[in-house]
């Protein structure tokens, strides 16, 4: 279980972290969403003690940080730290040193799952294999926790699958994940709950499917341009609506399907109610549904 | 993470005896072609064992400071080395310990590849024992590990610019003690001084020379009107200070 609760990190006047509490139970992956520069990268480095920070209290299975806490807890970074000049062997030989938990075998098989030559230094590898070797040594101490930052960089997308399995596997045997991502679909295809942050301030979080809940999006195409619905807007069942020329796309609370008989009724010529998807409410979340304008 | 130090140190201690092999590969095929002679084979004298211990305080010098920056080195790697079930302090220590054994290790490299050298030119038997031999060591020792904490504790805190910080020790320690001989106004030569403190270079300035026959050490520093023991064991202690000190800015630095 990982627990923060009220993190703030300072950098001067600068808030990179701001007051974000989230939970990881034994069991669940937790997916770290925002954009760049939201404190994701920061919240990490608080976690894992390689930055101080200003408030907040961060607990591991109930207990603060200490280095025995490493022996349960792997951290994969954004950018592989491995030394350049060893080879993966050899970084296998620097674990197994390391760690009570280091199991040989299942180090062994992430090296054959991942098609990595133990005998190739480090600065052989590409950026997609530096990931999967950091991926190896993270997983080979079987953690109870697990730190993911961008877990799948550069790796190809059979190998971005592989890695998302090996999550699920790992919280299917009661390690809390928490794992940070531009990639939405990742996220949603790996998480069961989400924590959105938007300048250092958690703006969202909880299940995945409780945020998703009723709210649906209801597309109408009409015949010409779609008409300009006002009122829509201020309807106490729709988030926000938006307009691209024939489209109407109304962001539903709730009744989509009564919303959707209305705009049968202005005309449209066709109709179809979607389930909101983890993009749109990370999108909402970050930016008011304000979504930047591409220039034609 | 010892098993990255003793890597490195292995590292460290092949390049030494690679270019030392070289070096006595070179004097020896000299000597068998006869291209080279030496003055003390046709004009036998004193030659103390200090000499030897000498090289090897310079051998050992020349690798200190090139690896005196391990902990700073480990930068881009502070994820991995971070995250492991170790405190941050016995990490270090463990490089410490690693690299001083390596140093050592290189100074006997160095008494070894002074002996080879010797064998061919057949000085090993003017060789005398100089009773002083023991205090050089003491000192010499000294120096090195003081040239490595100091420089450990430069760079320890730092992000990146080790080699910068080794690229510097050299002329700035120069400079320090130079500082201390060009300024003579009593003010200044007392912050000349006070600043040489932390200089290495400053409690070595130790001579050897012969006399009558035998070999004679005598040793002086920057510090005369310091006790002798003082001026031996100062080095030793300002180290574990600047080792110190390494430790508590690399534990508490952000990565």
């Amino acid at each position: 279980m990982i627990a923060v609760r009220d993190l703030v990190k300072r950098y001067g006047s600068f808030s990179a972290v701001d007051g974000v509490s989230l939970d990881v139970p034994a069991g669940s992956i937790c997916g770290l969403l925002g954009p760049n520069g939201s404190g994701k990268t920061t919240t990490f480095k608080c976690l894992l003690g390689f930055a101080r920070p200003n408030a907040g209290e961060i607990r591991f299975d109930g207990a603060p940080l200490a280095p025995a806490t490493f022996e349960r807890l792997a951290y994969v970074p954004e950018r592989a730290a491995l030394y350049d000049w060893l080879t993966a062997e050899q970084h296998l030989e620097l674990t197994r040193r390391s760690y009570a938990r280091y199991d040989e075998a299942r180090a062994r098989e992430l090296l054959r799952v991942f098609e990595l030559d133990p005998r190739k230094k480090a600065k052989h590898l590409s950026k997609g294999q530096q990931t999967a070797l950091a991926l190896t040594l993270a997983l080979a101490i079987r953690p109870s926790m697990l730190v993911l930052d961008e877990p799948a960089t550069g790796l190809d997308p059979i190998f971005q699958r592989v890695v998302l399995d090996l999550l699920i596997d790992a919280a299917a045997n009661g390690a809390s994940v928490l794992l940070s991502s531009h990639q939405v679909g990742q996220v949603e295809r790996a998480a069961d709950r989400v924590a959105i942050l938007r300048r250092g301030k958690l703006v969202l979080g909880g299940d995945i499917d409780a945020l998703k809940g009723d709210e649906k999006i209801v597309e109408a195409i009409f015949a010409g341009s779609a008409p300009s619905l006002n009122g829509l807007g201020h309807d106490a069942r729709v988030r926000r609506v938006e307009t691209t020329g024939a489209i109407l796309r109304v962001y539903a609370r709730r009744d989509a399907d009564a919303l959707a008989a209305e705009l049968g009724g202005l005309g449209a010529r066709s109709i179809r109610v979607i389930d909101r998807g983890l993009e749109d409410i990370f999108l909402d979340a970050v930016a008011d549904g304000v979504i930047p304008e591409v220039p034609s | 993470m010892i098993y990255v130090a003793l890597l490195r140190a292995r590292r460290t201690l092949i390049v030494a005896a690679l270019a030392y092999a070289v070096v006595v590969a070179v004097v020896v095929v000299s000597f068998l072609t006869n291209h080279v002679t030496m003055q003390t084979a046709r004009d036998p004298r004193a030659i103390p064992d200090s000499m030897f211990a000498v090289a090897a305080f310079v051998g050992a010098l020349i690798v200190a400071s090139v690896t005196a920056t391990s902990l700073n080195r480990e930068g881009p790697t502070l994820p991995i080395v971070w995250t492991k079930p170790l405190s941050r302090r016995r990490i270090a220590l463990e490089y410490f310990a690693v690299d001083l054994a390596a140093l050592a290790g290189v100074a006997l490299l160095t008494v070894v590849a002074g002996i080879l050298i010797a064998l061919p030119a057949d000085v090993l038997r003017h060789v005398v024992h100089d009773p002083k031999l023991g205090e050089l060591v003491f000192r010499s020792a000294g120096v090195v590990v003081m040239w490595y904490a100091v420089v450990q504790a430069a760079s320890a805190g730092l992000s990146g610019r080790g080699g910068a910080v080794i690229g510097l020790s050299w002329p700035v320690f120069g400079g320090l003690l130079g500082l201390a001989t060009v300024w003579q106004i009593p003010g200044l030569h007392g912050l000349a001084l006070a600043l040489n403190v932390f200089n290495p270079l400053a409690w070595l300035s130790s001579t050897t020379r012969v006399a009558h026959g035998a070999a004679v050490s005598t040793t002086s520093s920057l510090f005369p009107f310091l006790p002798h023991a003082v001026v031996a064991v100062a080095p030793w202690l300002l180290a574990g200070l600047a080792l110190y000190l390494a430790t508590v800015l690399w534990s508490r630095r952000e990565a």
